[in-house]
């Protein structure tokens, strides 16, 4: 049998006696009693206390169907006629309108969407125009109230890539911000595997990091026998097996019910994951197709008589216009929405950190929602999904994006989030503002036309005299991936001496914890390597900065100081991606020109010696020397020059 | 007498009574659910049946409602019922919910005469079979003890005008053709009851269900004068509410185990009395 518990519930509070009604602060007035929109006719008046017939018969919240909502008019109507406060003609007529008014046939739910949050609990990190959690968990509320029915989930990268209020922390900062919250579910991203399947199987289980003394430091209600406890919501990701066993790593499906009708959420993850995330991450897990995973399910959540169907998936778009119609979207997630079941009612989707909430159609060629909701808590995706009681499915859904604020916005900060952020900003308080160093100018990760930034020359420079003596390494050269610096260095800012870097700006910069690793490679492999900038698996070009002495000249075709357009974006895959811009010839190591059969020791980071960005080229490295964390080769770096470092002179690439 | 609480004992005299607790449930083999109204203003008809909203497994939903204006020479009358009946099943309980509510006003504008009016409505959950579902460990054919508690309410207000006016509900469940727990009332009067029964029946075995709730009244050769306000013939309405509520029949190892504590405590209050 169904085990139809909340319903029966449900009709259990409809047997209950009119006086238990709740006081009616602000009675409805309509002079005759009406369901939604439909008129009964009948005089409405106060027949309970304050309470009006329309107030007791209560048409306006939600129920999960239409004999919930006949049953309760029928109690509350025939209680009335009991007492007399209404005639047996009268109540006929309001069990006439309960019928005719569909009032239980529709319930609307609302699904509060984000994605990409990256640990961005503390306003104004990383950005100012960050909001924040407590200003995100105010917004979050305030929906919420707009209607019971509701249910907050994540489309991936909610934790990962984070700044060093929550990444110090291993991220449990987020996930126990995420529970005082109340989210149901997020889909896992790329970045949740950045640090390893066991890691992440933590975030959710629970229990200390086994090494890291910042794990676990939780305020108490936070905490589950005084370590860290884990996510209350679930994280899920059907596309994603665990080789040791050939079964999903987290579940696949997430169901939440809403007054008998059930909401499916299928959760994927993009399926190129172990191209953009550190092969050791991804050890031991294979990543299936995004569309042809979801489809697969969608006759087993039918099976369990569910048909509203939402997917999370942490892969995303680019829109020509934001938050115009969508039209021309690009991306990845065109093709996969393209190749999705019909069954399958909405798209939450992410990556990209892109906003938008377009149609674009499905296998069948029906138009499906698909929504993003930008970046680190600066937008929610407030969307509408009305369900047929009597299917079950859902037969309307609608969807904007809603603007948390900023750092400095009037949002009101919900104070038990403000809590738990206050809480590890103090802790983190002074490992963050131990000065490291000194620049002379704000230096920054933007890239010239061929590719190369201030602060990429400066990082690589860094990597490199870490790595350069005979017994750390060495190497004659550094190379370090562009989207491995998540953040530019200031030269002023609140609470800081101008020209001072701290820990904590260091550690935004580079929050991955990546540890150097020097290696042998053919000049041919270097030649290769830098081919793979633009090679055939790249999504983007992706330029390596490069360390002082090391220069080439390279005929891109594209711009590279600036994220290319859809447009370029398509030309990019169809045309460009692939070929060689190298200039033969041009790649020298202090004005040496570099010979493909010599041996020259590299230095790059654990991400990308492991192939990472799809640089498989330096899988080839040979002869690897592990050496020190990233950001304790840029602190030695900055000790080593008390003057000040300069921004790089971004002199060591050229565009022919 | 002062008997210190020994937990050990305690524990056990808890086990004992807290054996007794919900065991089983009802799960809904088939049903057959009726209803309607039917009204005939010399010689016009107007049949209405209920609509039965019920899943494909699961509750018992059934509804129906209607109001009728009838026009007559100087007047009309208007007449309407609502009634409907819910079976709502779970792991803890059965739940049973009727309504049924009848009414007849005359409109006479000048002097009406009605030769023959007859209305009846009715709600009937005739033949639903239950059947006993044990909780895990519940061995088929083991005792069970069913029973039903709710309460039942009519009103009943007949104009001297009336004629053949009568209001009756009630409900039963039969093993085969064997009634086992039963309540009818034939409502002379508004006022409430309980309704309480209970019976012992098998895990596994099969039951069969029934409820109803009728009210009809009738107008013969009725003269009304002209009146600026409508007349108030019929207002009658019933409601049944209640809850079927299945619980395991203590084994006798049980009733060992509790009357040993009892025994026990009785035992060491005495030795402590002794000394």
């Amino acid at each position: 049998m169904n085990k139809q518990t909340l319903l029966a519930a449900l009709i259990a509070a409809a047997f209950m006696p009119v006086v238990a009604q709740a006081d009616c602060l602000t009675p409805d007035a309509s002079p005759t009693v009406m369901f939604g929109t439909y008129d009964s006719g009948v005089p409405n008046r106060a027949v309970s206390g304050a309470c009006t017939i329309d107030d007791l018969i209560s048409d306006e919240q939600p129920w999960g169907s239409q004999q919930a909502f006949l049953a309760h008019a029928s109690q509350v109507s025939f209680d009335l006629l009991k007492q007399r406060k209404i005639t047996s003609l009268e109540r006929s007529k309001l069990m006439v309108a309960a019928s005719q008014s569909g009032v239980g046939t529709m319930l609307k739910v609302k699904l509060i969407g984000f994605n990409d949050f990256h640990g961005t609990i503390k306003s104004g990190e990383g950005s100012s125009s960050n909001p924040g959690i407590a200003r995100f968990a105010t917004k979050i509320k305030e929906l919420k109230a707009i209607n019971p029915m509701h249910a907050v989930v994540s489309a991936g990268d909610t934790i990962g890539a984070s700044p060093l209020t929550s990444a110090l922390f291993k991220d449990e900062p987020t996930i126990e911000a995420m529970n005082r919250i109340g989210i149901d579910f997020s889909a896992v991203g790329n970045h949740e595997f950045d640090e390893g399947k066991t890691e992440l199987l933590r975030m959710q289980k629970g229990g200390n990091h086994p090494t890291d003394a910042f794990s676990g430091q939780g305020l108490p209600a936070d905490l589950k026998a005084g370590e860290f406890r884990g996510a209350d919501f679930k994280f899920l990701a059907a596309n994603v097996l665990d080789t040791d066993n050939n079964t999903t790593l987290f579940p696949g499906v997430g169901v939440k019910n809403f007054l008998g009708n059930k909401v499916a959420f299928v959760a994927v993850t993009l399926e190129s994951t172990p191209t953009i995330v550190s092969p050791s991450g991804v050890a031991g897990l294979q990543f299936q197709d995004e569309a042809d995973t979801a489809n697969a399910l969608v006759p087993q959540i039918k099976a369990q008589g569910i048909e509203t169907i939402v997917v999370l998936i942490h892969e995303g778009g680019f829109p020509t216009v934001t938050a115009g119609n969508c039209t021309g979207i690009s991306g990845a997630i065109v093709d996969i929405v393209n190749r999705l079941h019909p069954a399958i009612d909405l798209v939450i989707s992410g990556h990209t950190h892109q906003a938008y909430s377009c149609l674009i159609n499905n296998a069948a060629g029906k138009p499906v929602r698909v929504t993003s909701a930008g970046q680190y808590a600066r937008l929610l995706t407030d969307i509408d999904v009305t369900i047929d009681t009597r299917t079950k499915d859902a037969v309307a859904v609608s969807a904007i994006n809603v603007n948390v604020g900023t750092s400095t916005s009037t949002v009101v900060q919900d104070p038990s989030l403000l809590e738990v952020v206050n809480h590890y900003v103090s802790l983190s308080a002074a490992p963050a503002s131990r000065l490291v160093g000194t620049i002379t100018a704000t230096i920054t990760r933007t890239a010239n036309n061929a590719g190369e930034s201030a602060l990429g020359d400066v990082i690589a420079d860094a990597q490199l005299a870490a790595t350069s003596s005979a017994g750390t390494g060495a190497a004659l050269v550094a190379f370090m991936n562009p989207g491995g610096i998540r953040a530019d260095l200031p030269f002023a800012a609140a609470g800081k001496t101008d020209g001072n870097v701290t820990y904590g700006e260091a550690f935004t910069v580079q929050p991955f914890g990546n540890s150097l690793v020097t290696l042998t490679l053919t000049g041919a492999q270097i030649y290769a390597v830098l081919e793979q900038q633009w090679g055939v698996a790249q999504p983007f070009p992706r330029v390596l900065q490069v360390s002082s002495g090391f220069t080439y000249t390279h005929n891109f075709p594209l711009p590279l100081n600036a994220n290319l357009t859809a447009a370029q974006g398509a030309t990019f895959i169809a045309s460009v991606r692939g070929n060689s811009y190298v200039v033969p010839g041009s790649v020298m190591i202090n004005g040496v020109p570099v010979d493909g059969a010599t041996s020259y020791r590299v230095t790059v980071n654990s991400f990308l010696a492991d192939g990472g960005d799809t640089f498989t080229a330096l899988i080839g490295g040979t002869n690897r020397l592990g050496g020190a964390v990233d950001t304790d080769a840029l602190e030695a770096y900055l000790a080593a020059n008390p003057a000040g470092v300069a921004p790089g002179a971004q002199n060591r690439i050229t565009r022919q | 007498m002062n008997i210190p609480f020994k937990p050990l004992l305690g524990a056990l005299v808890l086990v004992g009574l807290c054996s007794g607790a919900q065991a089983a449930y009802f799960d809904r083999v088939g049903y057959v659910a009726s209803g309607g109204y039917v009204a005939s203003t010399d010689g016009t008809f107007v049949h209405d049946p209920a609509m039965d909203l019920s899943g494909p497994s699961g509750d018992v939903s059934l509804f129906g409602t209607a109001v009728y204006n009838t026009p007559l020479s100087n007047g009309s009358l208007t007449h309407s019922y609502a009634g409907d009946a819910y079976l709502v099943f779970s792991t803890a309980r059965t739940d049973l919910a009727m309504t049924l509510n009848q009414s007849l006003n005359a409109t006479a504008g000048g002097a009406l005469t009605v030769g023959r009016h007859r209305q009846d409505a009715f709600v009937d959950l005739s033949a639903v079979t239950l059947k006993i579902v044990g909780e895990a460990g519940e061995a088929h054919g083991s005792a069970v003890n069913v029973s039903f508690a709710g309460n039942a309410s009519a009103l009943v207000d007949f104009n001297s005008m009336v004629r053949g006016g009568y209001l009756g509900l009630g409900l039963s469940v039969s093993r085969a053709n064997t009634v086992v727990g039963e309540y009818l009332w034939d409502a002379q009067q508004s006022g409430d009851q309980l309704v309480n029964f209970s019976f012992v029946g098998n895990v596994g075995e099969e039951l069969t269900f029934s409820s109803f709730m009728l009210t009809g009244a009738g107008l013969e050769g009725a003269n009304f004068a002209q009146s600026a306000l409508p007349y108030t013939l019929v207002e009658t309405g019933a409601s049944l509410n209640g809850s079927f509520t299945i619980a395991a029949v203590p084994e006798p190892e049980t009733y060992a185990m509790l009357l040993a504590g009892l025994g026990m405590m009785g035992a060491i209050a005495r030795r402590r009395n002794m000394r």
